[in-house]
């Protein structure tokens, strides 16, 4: 038996102290500022961190979500020959993740930020001996890290225009060329939480392991990104264009992402499609304005979309695969993550009580309200942004019945349950989910409208199962993802090999001439030197006397 | 005849002179080759002087700074001069002596405000530093690095008196302030005070190794004691900078246009002339004594802009870390010398991996000097001579100053490949060395550990020199 508790423990000491710090911030709006290191004039960072009650909430949730993962490590991986080092990572990562949370300064931000896109690509990789696994962290590194530059390049510009880098210090300053800013914030946004048209690393991130899916690619790294523009959020208003151009790009991520999740026959990588649909709703809150509807989404679905990992993990575990077609009829032999998953579903497709449905009730009474023309957003886009949204509502209760259907109904197999270790936190997960839902406010009209679109997307399903007895979809281009990722694939790596080409030319033939030249006329003249060296002390004192008579000449003539 | 002294201002260097004569007696009358014998009480006169220079504070921050490089160092020089083999080829109580002599005469060349001072004490630090190279007995190779050092020396310093003579003539008098007055005033043509004032200068430029008073160092430096060696690039080195900055701030600022290009001027060709030596040496010590002209370069170069903002300061920062990286060095070296005979690149393959003791602090010193990651110290230092040559107008200096940046790391970076190279063959290994040796070992950890407590904190070496 290897030693897991180490690991376990320091995640949780982790845990416990974050909790500890942001507890008792829960309720305070404006946030409490704290300077650990002040910036002097050599280094201009400031070691600051910033908490509110939004940062509160998201520490809670990574560090909740964090340590559950590390509980269900120890039954997943835990006779994995790389246990420690991925155990590790998964503390730093959560460290990193705390650091993006509560910094007020942007180049700590940007530190944690990119150590977050560090850890995700070892976590990717962590079977690295699968091509697939090598593949897809790197192109998950590389996606996130080229708009990442985005976030460097917004944080040198605020550091311009602000002349401070501290959070606290620009948001009280009032925006100010909020435009270039807020779109350069979104490129890094829309890479690391996979957006439309950078949304093609995430599901080829799936041959990392399945808890790490849960915490980084479902609850919290991806969700990074809603919580920087959350935090931002008054940079973002002040520019229409930037607010424009989130609601697009949101209202056709969340629509393909569900589509493309209805067509998958993976579960997990049905899964993470779902993610990038769900995030894109959360963006679209972020649109129409409201901050809070955007981080109750984040929270219930870092609960029930880390449940239902968790929950295909133990899936995983028991058949050995996470394709559907391996799946089916496992409602007996495994009751309890039947049950929990049941509930990470209904909150996935919005049934009532769950979280799911209170959250996405509230971000649909936002874009309702943008609708109206009373946010940033022009009301025509508000109003197809709505209508988007409830469409992809639709297609989410659609998709969530079809993998419930299809992974727990039908011809029984038997299978053992999940070990203790794993069972445990899905099913605080599962409780999570719903005791989330308590004290949400509600929305009548927009709730039954709501509970009816889920409705019909289950009857559907349900419907469609009774008369065919199998939901396979016969949809080519959408499980093809509409080849989306054609473009990075085929043209990416031609432009960037004649570039790469070009490049070498132009430095072997114009630039390297001259470091070359030059270090062939230093060796000459350094032999020059050698030869003057004679260890004769008659050449040496004509040198000097040449030397003095050659200053004082110059000298004389000088002046 | 009535000589005013001013004993606060002299004190160290009294205490300094009166511990060589000491460091003389107990050698005649104990005659020890370890520590115990003149060592102790050359130590001790040093930390004396130390303390009184640390009492007295006088006479300005300036000269303080300088007088306390000059102390450290030859503080450094001494403790690490265990490692020399006294007994056989070394005196050590004439080796005391002498070294203690010269930094005397340092302290006093830094302190100088006159022009006879001035060259007295310039005898002063070079007579007993020209018989310390000659001093290992036996040594065909020593004495004639002596004689080259003895003959360059007086060639420069017949040249400084024929300046400071025509100066005297011009000016009627010696003391510094005077001289800057009566230059203001002065109807002589430019042309004879330009002579003066150049031939003054030049000759001070000899002790600093700046060209064309380069010839001498790398024979020198190659003949000599380590130690020795290391006396001369460091402490000496500093008394020189430190005279030439306060003749050129105090006396001669009225003749700045004649003597601020060709400062600028003489500051390139060292710093070129310097590195383009360097580059073709295959031995450490060789390798030093041309990357130690080079580096006289660097120091003199932001006296081309002294009145520019921090002109004054930079050099001695710059000397500072110079000082200490370069005496790490050489007293590595000194060690290894001591312990394998010879600086060869080929006996050094791999000394960081073999003696990580003596090969690191090495490798950081050589990193330190050549400034390069942007970590070090000697990165800081770099920056804080080219900004005042930037402010003073002297784009091209600072250019040729970058250019020399790179060239320097060509052959810093070749030594320090050479360091950590993996050696061939059997991996060489020490017999247990004597405590002296250990003193000196000792000696190069601390100074190195300095160099990495200044590279983590700048701010102490920039915010207290001078």
């Amino acid at each position: 038996m290897r030693r897991h508790w180490p690991y376990v423990a320091l995640t949780a000491v982790l845990s416990v102290a974050a909790a500890a710090w942001a507890i008792p911030q829960l309720d305070d709006d404006h946030g409490t500022t704290h300077v650990w290191v002040r910036g002097d004039a050599l280094l201009g960072v400031s070691l600051a961190t910033h908490v509110d009650g939004l940062a509160a909430q998201v520490m809670l949730l990574a560090v909740g979500v964090g340590l559950l993962v590390q509980i269900y490590s120890t039954a997943y991986l835990g006779h994995h020959p790389r246990y420690r080092s991925y155990a590790l990572i998964i503390v730093l990562f959560l460290i990193a993740m705390l650091t993006v949370v509560v910094a007020d300064d942007f180049f700590v931000l940007l530190v944690g930020w990119e150590v977050m896109g560090l850890c995700s690509y070892l976590l990717i990789g962590h079977e690295w001996q699968t091509t697939e696994a090598r593949s897809g962290a790197a192109k998950a590194f590389l996606m996130t890290r080229i708009a990442d530059l985005g976030l460097l390049v917004g944080i040198l510009v605020i550091g311009q225009t602000y002349g401070t880098y501290r959070i606290s210090e620009v948001l009280a300053a009032g925006p100010k060329n909020s435009t270039a800013i807020a779109l350069l914030l979104l490129i890094a946004v829309v890479g690391k939480s996979a957006q439309f048209p950078l949304h093609t690393w995430l599901p080829d991130a799936m041959p990392g392991p399945t808890p790490i899916t849960a915490l980084i690619h479902a609850a919290t790294m991806v969700a990074a990104g809603v919580y920087l523009i959350a935090r931002l959020l008054p940079i973002f208003e002040a520019s229409e264009l930037a607010m424009t151009l989130l609601a697009i790009i949101a209202a056709i991520t969340m629509l393909l992402g569900a589509l493309f999740a209805l067509a998958q026959t993976d579960l997990k990588r049905a899964l993470a499609w779902s993610t990038v649909s769900q995030l894109a709703f959360m963006f679209a809150a972020l649109a129409a304005g409201d901050r809070d509807a955007a981080t109750n989404h984040l929270l219930s679905h870092g609960a029930f979309k880390a449940l239902l990992f968790l929950g295909c993990g133990c899936l995983m575990h028991a058949v050995g695969s996470s394709s559907l077609s391996a799946m089916g009829g496992l409602r007996r032999s495994m009751p309890v993550t039947f049950g929990a998953m049941t509930i990470g579903f209904a909150a996935l497709a919005g049934v009532v009580p769950t979280a799911g449905f209170f959250s996405k009730d509230g971000v649909l009474e936002a874009l309702h309200h943008a609708a109206d023309g009373s946010g940033v957003l022009p009301d025509v886009l508000g109003e197809i942004v709505f209508y988007v949204a409830l469409a992809t509502s639709l297609v989410t209760a659609a998709y969530a019945t079809r993998l419930w259907l299809v992974a727990f109904f039908g011809d029984a197999k038997e299978h053992d349950e999940a070990p203790q270790a794993m069972i445990g936190p899905v099913v605080a997960l599962a409780a999570a989910s719903l005791v989330l839902s308590i004290g949400q406010p509600f929305h009548f009209g927009i709730g039954l409208l709501s509970t009816i679109i889920a409705a019909a997307g289950i009857g559907m399903v349900v419907w469609a199962w009774r008369a065919q007895g199998n939901l396979d979809i016969d949809a080519p281009l959408l499980a093809r993802e509409l080849d989306l990722d054609a473009p990075y694939a085929r043209w990416l790596p031609a432009l960037v090999g004649s570039a790469a080409r070009l490049v070498v030319a132009v430095d072997r033939d114009g630039v390297d001439v001259y470091p070359r030249s030059s270090a062939t006329i230093a060796q000459f003249a350094s032999r020059g030197l050698d030869l003057l060296q004679s260890r004769n002390v008659q050449r040496y004192a004509t040198v000097i006397a040449a030397g003095v008579a050659l200053l004082t000449a110059a000298a004389v003539i000088w002046t | 005849m009535n000589i005013p002294i001013d004993w606060t201002v002299v004190g160290p260097a009294v205490i300094v002179a009166g511990g060589a004569l000491i460091a003389l007696l107990v050698d005649a009358f104990y005659p020890r080759r370890t520590w115990l014998g003149s060592g102790l009480p050359s130590t001790i006169a040093l930390g004396l002087a130390g303390l009184e220079l640390l009492r007295t504070h006088e006479p300005n921050d300036y000269v303080f700074a300088l007088s306390f490089i000059v102390l450290a160092g030859t503080l450094f020089v001494v403790v690490a001069s265990n490692v020399m083999n006294f007994e056989n080829a070394m005196p050590p109580g004439e080796y005391h002596f002498l070294l203690l002599s010269s930094a005397a005469g340092a302290l006093m060349m830094v302190a100088a405000h006159d022009l006879v001072t001035l060259i007295v004490a310039f005898e002063l630090l070079s007579l007993p530093s020209i018989a310390l190279v000659g001093l290992r007995q036996g040594d065909r190779v020593a004495i004639r690095s002596a004689w080259t050092f003895f003959l360059a020396s007086v060639v420069s310093t017949a040249i400084t008196l024929m300046g400071i003579s025509l100066l005297y003539g011009v000016t009627g008098t010696l003391d510094y302030a005077g001289m800057n007055h009566a230059l203001r005033t002065t109807d002589l043509p430019d042309s004879v005070v330009a002579v003066a004032v150049v031939l003054t200068v030049v000759g001070l430029l000899f002790k600093l190794g700046a060209v064309p008073f380069h010839v001498w160092i790398p024979d020198t430096y190659s003949g000599s004691s380590v130690m020795v060696a290391g006396y001369l690039s460091a402490v000496s080195k500093a008394a020189a900078l430190g005279a030439v900055l306060i003749l050129l701030a105090t006396a001669l600022p009225p003749a700045r246009d004649t003597w601020q290009p060709l400062v600028a001027i003489v500051a390139a060709l060292t710093m070129t002339i310097g590195n383009l030596g360097a580059l073709r040496q295959r031995d450490a010590i060789g390798l030093l004594a041309w990357s130690s002209i080079a580096q006289a370069g660097f120091l003199l170069a932001p006296a081309a802009a002294l009145f520019a903002t921090d002109g004054r300061r930079a050099p001695v920062q710059y000397l500072a870390i110079y000082v200490l990286a370069n005496l790490v060095a050489f007293a590595a070296l000194a060690v290894i010398v001591r312990l394998r005979g010879s600086t060869t690149f080929e006996d050094l393959t791999g000394l960081a991996r073999t003696d990580p003791w003596m090969g690191i602090p090495l490798g950081f010193a050589l990193l330190t000097l050549a400034g390069f990651p942007p970590a070090v110290i000697g990165l800081v230092t770099k920056y804080v001579v080219l900004r005042p040559v930037i402010d003073g107008g002297h784009t091209w200096l600072a250019v040729v100053m970058a250019l020399n940046v790179m060239l320097g790391l060509a052959y810093y970076l070749r030594l320090i490949v050479v360091l950590v190279d993996r050696a061939d063959g059997e991996p060489y290994v020490s017999p247990s060395p004597p405590l002296s040796v250990r003193l000196a070992k000792a000696m190069v950890i601390v100074g190195a550990l300095g160099l990495v407590v200044l590279s983590a904190w700048p701010d102490l070496l920039l915010s207290n020199l001078p």
